[in-house]
């Protein structure tokens, strides 16, 4: 197990590499120039700029040095559009945001969807689980992008308690519709995929033989179903996880609460091409970092697994 | 007193087409420390009424008739009323021991769980017992095998160890639904031969259900033949085996292969098995594929006829029709 989660490690130093290469790659070719303004700049002026931040260089020298300093000084250069901020600076300010907020809407997704999808399996073809698939089904219908100006007229307009944006250092009443706007759709995803799945375990013919055990029906589903049960829903948890973590500009633009999201898609409209690498390495680092920890939960739940 | 009374016993489930009628109305005494086998062929309904004593039917399954264990009533109890009776008082394994252990626990955790359970025992106590067993059912390495997942040890091994996992609480009935169909044929002989030790070691009353007249042979102590949901003939092994009473029982055994006598081709049943979709039929479940039977067959539900250990259900072998060993009772 150790040598194999080493050389998961290792292989995800070339697939950061290739991310690198192409994001770059992909950033240039886009139309557009980081400097582009409404008025155009002098070419000589125009020229300048590009020199102090070694664009004028060849495409395979501007990515060399840039990986160079990553590795050699852990820098990822200074923004184009926040004057005198740089990347590090950027994504240390907006990245514990969405961590927080990412990571209590995770949980919150988790606990409802298990929690509906388990009791709407075993609960099958009754008003529970009618209820159930019913909370799942419309809450899937509901996106944040929808979600979030719902909660705004409810909680804040009509209400009145809750405030409407801000961070604060992400007290309580200022995490509340953030969390919930952003794990609604993934609780319901959730939920399905729970719910089908314990469905198909609890057909399984060690159900069968737990029962002829006389096994109560609380225990075959906690000591024998939900670890199965829970398979496809990890492996939905990995990506899933990193897509919450790192952010949703929707809720970072409507409510405001500065995270990564926000300043990653202002980045990609301003062609910071800096602050698109940064971030695009530390989703690309969190991606490869959860489907191994996916992995390798993968066989701690299951021990015919072996890598 | 049997130990074991089924009276009119059917199991219909209600499906998508209508309802299917998988058992109807068969009523048997399961007697103190024998081995009973049900035999029939798939679709005959064995496995159903084993299901529907255990309280295990599908959920879309409906029993009806009477099932009593020591004299009490245990059809449509409650569930944890039934959950109770399940493994201390009647236990069942099943056909396919690679898919029936749960292959995402070690084999000390199913176990000692059913010991602690029904018996409150102490993780230790438990731990030794289940040792124990899987000794006495001839499980080779069972402390290491103990240790283990299911997944690492091999089909017959699994099936030694769903069979001590069966006899911990000391069951008085142990129902096993086709044991062997799913192992290779040495390892088939060794499991039969572990029953009939059960049965020696513990006293423990067998209900063995299979298609496999050769196992049924081998260690049974009467047999209960089914066709279509019905019984057609219960008796002694051997004397079932020696002179068969009902058509379907005697064609049955036609179609086994024997070493004593030489065929050129072995004959087989015409027809197909019958569809127990739709309403109960009038007749006899065999009369479409009956060499003996006319008419009357399609239209009359044969009463059951009796003679010594014996019992049957045609109308066309009453009580007194000639046959030899039936005669003269």
């Amino acid at each position: 197990m150790a040598s194999y989660i080493i050389r998961r490690i290792l292989i995800g130093i070339p697939t950061i590499l290739a991310l690198v290469v192409f994001s770059y790659l992909l950033i240039v070719v886009a139309p557009g120039s980081p400097f582009a303004g409404e008025r155009p700049l002098p070419p000589d002026v125009l020229a300048n700029i590009e020199a102090r931040y070694g664009l004028d260089r060849p495409l395979a020298e501007q990515i060399a040095s840039y990986v160079w300093r990553i590795v050699m000084d852990f820098d990822f250069g200074p923004s184009f559009a926040y004057q005198d901020r740089t990347v590090t600076d950027i994504v240390l300010q907006g990245f514990p945001v969405t961590l927080t907020y990412g990571f209590l809407a995770f949980l919150v997704s988790v606990l409802v969807g298990v929690t509906l999808g388990i009791v709407a399996a075993i609960r099958k073809n009754t008003w529970l689980d009618y209820l159930a698939v019913g909370i799942s089904i419309g809450a899937q219908a509901l996106p944040n992008f929808v979600m979030a100006p719902i909660l705004v007229l409810v909680f804040t307009l009509w209400l009145g308690v809750l405030p409407g944006g801000g961070w604060q250092g992400g007290q309580l009443p200022y995490l509340v519709m953030p969390v919930i706007a952003l794990s609604t759709s993934f609780m319901a995803s959730i939920a399905r995929i729970t719910r089908s799945s314990m469905l198909e375990v609890l057909n399984a013919d060690f159900i069968l033989t737990a029962r002829a055990m006389g096994l109560g029906f609380g225990r075959i589903i906690f000591s024998h179903a939900l670890k199965p049960a829970m398979l496809p829903v990890v492996s939905y948890l990995g990506p899933t996880f990193v897509g919450m973590i790192t952010g949703s500009v929707v809720i970072d633009m409507y409510f405001s609460t500065g995270g990564i999201g926000q300043f990653f898609v202002n980045a990609a409209i301003n062609r910071d091409y800096p602050l698109i690498m940064g971030i695009t390495i530390l989703t690309g680092c969190l991606t490869v970092t959860f489907n191994l920890v996916v992995d390798v939960l993968y066989a701690w739940i299951d021990p015919r697994i072996r890598y | 007193m049997a130990l074991l009374q089924t009276r009119n016993l059917s199991v219909t489930f209600s499906t998508a087409d209508g309802p299917v009628h998988a058992v109807n109305d068969i009523s048997f005494n399961l007697c103190r420390g024998e081995i009973l086998a049900i035999v029939g062929e798939s679709g005959s309904g064995k496995s159903q009424t084993a299901f529907a004593i255990m309280g295990l039917l599908a959920r879309n399954a409906h029993a009806a008739g009477s099932v009593r264990f020591g004299g009490k009533e245990i059809l449509g109890l409650h569930e944890t009323s039934m959950a109770r009776i399940r493994a201390s008082d009647i236990a069942m394994i099943f056909q396919n021991p690679m898919t029936s252990l749960n292959p995402y626990k070690r084999i000390s955790s199913q176990m000692t769980e059913v010991l602690r359970l029904h018996q409150g025992l102490s993780r230790r106590e438990a731990r030794f017992q289940c040792i124990e067993m899987l000794k006495s059912v001839n499980l080779a390495d069972a402390e290491i095998r103990f240790e283990q997942f299911p997944h690492e040890c091999s089909g017959g091994m699994r099936q030694r160890i769903m069979i001590a996992m069966s006899l911990l609480c000391r069951p008085r009935i142990l129902i096993a639904d086709e044991p062997t169909t799913a192992l290779d044929v040495t390892i088939q002989s060794q499991i039969v031969e572990l029953l009939k030790t059960i049965r020696q070691v513990y006293g423990t009353t067998i209900l063995l259900i299979t298609h496999d007249l050769g196992l049924v042979a081998g260690c049974s102590d009467r047999v209960m033949v089914m066709y279509g949901g019905r019984v057609m003939e219960t008796g002694p092994t051997e004397e079932i085996f020696a002179a068969p009473v009902h058509p379907y029982t005697a064609t049955l055994l036609e179609a086994v292969p024997r070493l004593d006598r030489e065929v050129s081709e072995l004959p087989s049943i015409p027809g197909n098995p019958p569809n127990m979709l739709g309403p109960i039929p009038e007749g006899c479940p065999f009369s479409p594929r009956c060499q003996v039977g006319d008419q009357t067959c399609f239209t009359r539900i044969p009463e059951v006829s009796r003679s010594g250990q014996r019992s049957w259900a045609c109308l066309k072998r009453d009580k007194g029709t000639g046959h030899e060993t039936v005669a003269g009772n």
